[in-house]
């Protein structure tokens, strides 16, 4: 004991090496952290915002596929239309195949099979294809509508997921919300009493791609979304998707990074993608989750940088939502915890192009500080010092 | 020179993902007042950084007005006040081992490594902020002051959680000794040194650090991304943080450390050897971020000088710069720390198909080349070691990225 308390009160004798490391020690990290302090809040700038996405909560709800209410039968062939060029033949049994060759040219070439289908809108129908396409060319697939006064419209844009896809050789599943589709291309567009009229398929060749290509259809067919209300922020039942609907619109300008989080369960094999959205348009997406062992908490995030897919059902048009789409299996509850949205003001890109040719000079400086001086530097000190030994 | 350099680098460089978080952290603090719980490292890293940007807003308070540089995301004097703790980091690992190896050559080869003026003056990232307590850890430790040494070694993971390694190794040597009540105050003050740093947390932001950072190193994390390990590379795996195989390495080390222990006359030199060999596994089996490489550096400066193996500490200076090279390369593209944005100057080497299994396969290499230096008979770093490193990158990409054999 009194060896204990001599140690102790051996740091503290005024001018014991102890003593002044530990007083400058600790002025050393008051004169840090008073700063840190005093001036918390007092900057005038206002880059970096952060709201909380759960005050502008509005509704919740569930969503799954239901029932097929379309399928197509692959049995009639008057249904299916072609051009005559170029030359192809269109075999129906089944499933559709349609076989084409392109001949050598230095423009690009396409094909198109249409049919006509009467898909109502108001159930914001889910499509899904189950087809495959021979490598070297792209493919996709359109659709075309009336309003409920018969205006027409197309409902497909430039820049979505099912225009110019490239042919992989194999069977590939493509699924699509028809209402966010045409929503998309139609902004202004009332969807009640809306109906898709026309599906078309295409198969498209760059300039001087020629051959033998085919686009065959196995399977073709439209579920409605049904929809389950929450009463609050928890939800318990079998739902293929989550959206959570916030009262306004969420600024597209600046989204750094948004914070949910949640309590999920659901089946051992369910894995699940996060989204924000404006109206139809993705904001962020968060990566792909599975459920954990350790808790059902999850705190997931979404960026903006990760956006490169599209959830399968839509939140609100008219202001920002944010959905859960799960990719494989089901989710059995959801407990929405907390939203963090987080604004990070961006600084303007500078004129001029984004090209190598433009910071040569740049790399070498950088290069230079980076390996050259200290490579040099050390060689030098190795040499020196081993004569020296 | 190192101070030139990683100064000279800072002024026009940094990582716009990490820097734009550690900003925006940061602004949120010192704009609206908020604390940011959700700050993606440990709390400590964002003290230190709150502490040292508060003299950066007392220059803006002046009116100062800070430009920014071509697409990076901060300002470009806000980007310096981030690397000042960590250039100050790196000037104390410098000292620490110069007082240690009383060698200028050794201290210079951490001072001035590639890899650890890139990660400090060009990327930004805090990795010195957990070495510079390590070191003083094992500088402590063969000082004989083990307390010191162990609250060192919390600080450290405290910063990044690999500073648990020794902590825990030295625990386990302590518990071996049967010394209870040293091994009470160890795990006391460890104790108590958390509850201190995540005092802030409670009650705010303690379940979503758990959820989101702890259970991630763990592996137990809901995310799937992707490692740059070679084994999540090779087997297609998408390991959540660390892979399953990092519990094997971590008994494994554990339990050599223990037989190792019982035959050596040098604790120093068991508990350096160790610790270097879990930063090996971590980069093996876990994320395997890029900037994990720097972390065998300092621990191999301060094995070689204890075990006499001069050809070991050479090598960790080529080792910073193949890694840096293969960092800058195909992690991340030259231009990417430089403009703010990817740019792709050198196709050949930095747009190809399976870069990062080229990667991790080189990665590997090296580390086990290590390996080999700390375990087998001492000797001189040859040149014929840059040779097998090369070699082993063309081979990779050879077979790789040209012939396609594996679908990586």
């Amino acid at each position: 004991m009194k060896t204990a308390i001599y140690s102790i009160l051996k740091i503290f004798q005024f001018r014991s090496k102890s003593f002044r490391l530990y007083w400058i020690l600790v002025l050393l990290v008051l004169s840090l952290a008073m700063p840190a302090v005093f001036l918390r809040g007092t900057l005038p700038q206002n880059t970096a915002t952060q709201i909380d996405g759960l005050a502008e909560f509005a509704s919740m709800q569930g969503a799954s596929l239901g029932p097929v209410t379309w399928s197509e039968s692959f049995n009639n062939s008057s249904e299916w239309s072609v051009p005559a060029n170029p030359p192809n033949v269109l075999s129906i049994s089944g499933s559709l195949k349609l076989s084409v060759t392109f001949p050598s040219t230095s423009k690009a070439q396409a094909i198109s099979v249409h049919r006509n289908v009467n898909w109502s809108l108001t159930e914001i129908p889910i499509i899904t294809i189950k087809a495959r396409v021979s490598t070297g060319v792209s493919y996709g697939v359109r659709f075309f509508g009336v309003t409920a006064n018969n205006t027409s419209f197309a409902a497909w844009r430039e820049g979505s997921s099912l225009q110019h896809r490239p042919g992989l050789g194999t069977i590939e599943t493509v699924s699509a919300n028809l209402g966010t589709e045409t929503f998309l291309a139609n902004p202004k567009l009332q969807l009640t009493g809306a109906r898709i009229t026309e599906v078309l398929f295409y198969l498209e060749a760059a300039p001087f791609r020629s051959g033998s290509f085919s686009l065959t259809l196995y399977d073709v067919h439209i579920n409605p979304t049904i929809t389950t209300p929450a009463d609050s922020l928890e939800l318990n039942g079998n739902f293929t998707g989550l959206v959570a609907n916030l009262k306004s619109s969420v600024s597209s300008q600046g989204v750094f990074q948004v914070f949910v989080g949640l309590d999920i369960k659901g089946s051992s094999d369910l894995s699940y993608t996060l989204y924000l959205t404006r109206g139809a348009s993705i904001l962020a997406q968060g990566y792909t989750y599975v459920p954990k062992v350790a808790t059902t908490y999850e705190l997931a995030l979404m960026l903006p940088a990760l956006v490169n897919s599209s959830p399968l059902f839509a939140g609100n048009f008219a202001s920002s939502s944010l959905i859960v789409s799960a990719w494989k299996g089901e989710i059995s509850y959801f407990r929405l915890d907390s939203v963090d949205i987080r604004f990070l003001a961006t600084t303007p890109s500078p004129s001029a192009a984004l090209n190598t040719a433009n910071y040569n000079a740049l790399i070498f400086y950088y290069f230079v500080f980076l390996f050259m001086i200290p490579a040099s530097t050390i060689l030098l000190l190795i040499k020196v010092f081993r004569d020296k030994d | 020179m190192g101070l030139i350099v990683r100064f000279e680098l800072a002024s026009f460089a940094g990582h716009p993902g990490d820097l734009a978080l550690f900003a925006f952290s940061s602004r949120l603090y010192y704009e609206s007042g908020q604390f940011d719980y959700l700050f993606p490292s440990l709390p400590l890293v964002y003290y230190v950084q709150l502490a040292f940007y508060s003299f950066y807003v007392l220059i803006r308070d002046t009116g100062f007005s800070d430009p920014t540089f071509l697409f990076h995301t901060n300002y470009m004097i806000e980007g310096i006040f981030f690397r000042i703790p960590l250039i100050i980091s790196d000037v104390g690992i410098f000292a620490l081992i110069l007082k240690f190896t009383g060698k200028l050559r050794y201290a210079a080869l951490y001072l001035l490594n590639p890899l650890v003026i890139y990660l400090t003056g060009a990327w930004g990232i805090y990795d010195s902020l957990m070495m510079f307590p390590l070191v003083a850890g094992f500088f402590l430790y063969a000082q004989n002051q083990r307390r010191l040494a162990s609250i060192s070694f919390v600080v450290s993971g405290l910063f990044k959680l690999f500073g648990f390694v020794p902590f825990s190794l030295l625990a386990l040597e302590t518990l071996l000794q049967r010394k209870w009540k040293e091994f009470g105050l160890q795990i006391g003050s460890a104790i108590g040194l958390t509850t201190l740093t995540f005092a802030p947390y409670i009650g705010n932001g303690l379940q979503d650090f758990y959820v989101g950072i702890l259970l991630r190193f763990l592996g137990l994390s809901g995310a799937l991304t992707r490692g740059y390990d070679i084994i999540a590379i090779f087997s297609g795996a998408r390991f959540a943080g660390s892979s399953p195989f990092i519990y094997v390495g971590a008994g494994a080390i554990a339990i050599l450390f223990v037989f190792h222990l019982r035959r050596s006359r040098s604790p120093l030199q068991v508990l350096l050897l160790w610790s270097i060999v879990g930063a090996v596994a971590l980069n093996l089996f876990s994320q395997s971020e890029p900037q994990w490489l720097s972390w065998p550096i300092p621990l191999s400066i301060l094995y070689a000088y204890v075990t006499k193996r001069e050809g070991l500490a050479h090598y960790t200076y080529f080792y910073g710069i193949a890694s840096a090279v293969l960092s800058i390369t195909i992690l991340q593209s030259v231009g990417y720390l430089l403009l703010g944005t990817p740019l792709v100057f050198f196709q050949a080497i930095e747009a190809f198909q399976g870069r990062v299994a080229v990667y991790s396969l080189s990665v590997a290499t090296m580390l086990l080349i290590l390996l080999g230096y700390l375990f087998l008979k001492p000797v001189k770093f040859k040149i014929e070691v840059i040779a097998l490193v090369a070699l082993v990158y063309l081979q990779a990409y050879f077979w790789l990225s040209i012939m396609r054999i594996l679908p990586v």
